[in-house]
């Protein structure tokens, strides 16, 4: 995976390519909603079962935005790549879900 | 379009930034190709049920009860909420200190519901993460 130049793996290391050194952690967070109005569908679609696509766009949402701050981090350090590239989530409030996406900036050689 | 791929750097970066502060239709413009930027790197083959969610999006009778569904909801949430603000104003057991407090309330939270929506749509153009779906 790649946002604009940034390498995104979850591996420790990345095949063919060297690692020069360690830039340290970077984390992306976001905390985004529903509006009332998908809200309320998304109870009603709970009732009858099946994927509730509100939430299901909310997550991937948060998911995104979450990778693009994280790789802008790393970029603002001078990094090429995160490498142990990882997803952590939990629902904050009811409807609201938090994304936070890390992993370890290096440069490569 | 090179700020968008991340290749703009230094002052000419830093200027970049200012005109998108100073110029919102150019902020918007960004923002769409963000999107477009985000929306290509998360594409996900479809699934056979999204052949059916696409032709319910464009079903009569689908779009025409969730519309109509839609009317209903929020013309009885505001003509209750109208009934509540009568009710309390015409209610004797109530002081009037009581009744010009829950009043300011209702309204006061209104006026906050009001401009909390106006800054989400002010700011939805420039939201590139809205056109994900999965």
């Amino acid at each position: 995976m790649s946002t604009d130049s940034m390498l995104i793996v979850t591996s420790d290391n990345i095949p063919g390519q060297t690692i020069a050194t360690t830039v340290g952690l970077v984390r992306g967070t976001t905390v985004r909603s529903r509006h009332i109005g998908r809200d309320i569908r998304a109870t009603l679609r709970s009732l009858v079962g099946g994927e509730v696509v509100e939430y299901t766009k909310l997550v991937a949402e948060c998911r995104e935005q979450a990778i693009d701050r994280m790789a802008a981090e790393a970029k603002a350090k001078g990094a090429d790549a995160v490498v142990g590239f990882r997803f952590a989530t939990m629902e904050v409030a009811r409807g609201a879900a938090e994304v936070v996406a890390y992993g370890t900036a290096v440069k490569l050689r | 379009m090179a700020y968008a791929d991340g290749e703009l750097y230094g002052e000419a970066k830093e200027a970049f930034e200012q005109r998108l502060q100073a110029e919102p239709k150019l902020a918007a413009e960004l923002s769409e190709l963000q999107a477009l930027h985000i929306v290509a790197r998360s594409e996900a083959p479809l699934e056979p049920a999204d052949h059916e969610w696409r032709r319910l999006e464009t079903d009569t009778i689908q779009r025409t009860g969730l519309g109509l569904g839609w009317i209903l909801l929020i013309a009885a949430v505001l003509l209750l909420a109208g009934q509540v603000v009568f009710s309390i104003a015409r209610d004797e057991s109530l002081s009037s200190l009581s009744r010009v407090l829950m009043i300011s309330a209702i309204f006061g939270i209104g006026l906050l519901a009001g401009m909390t929506l106006r800054e989400r749509l002010r700011v939805l153009p420039f939201d590139p993460y809205t056109k994900v779906e999965r």
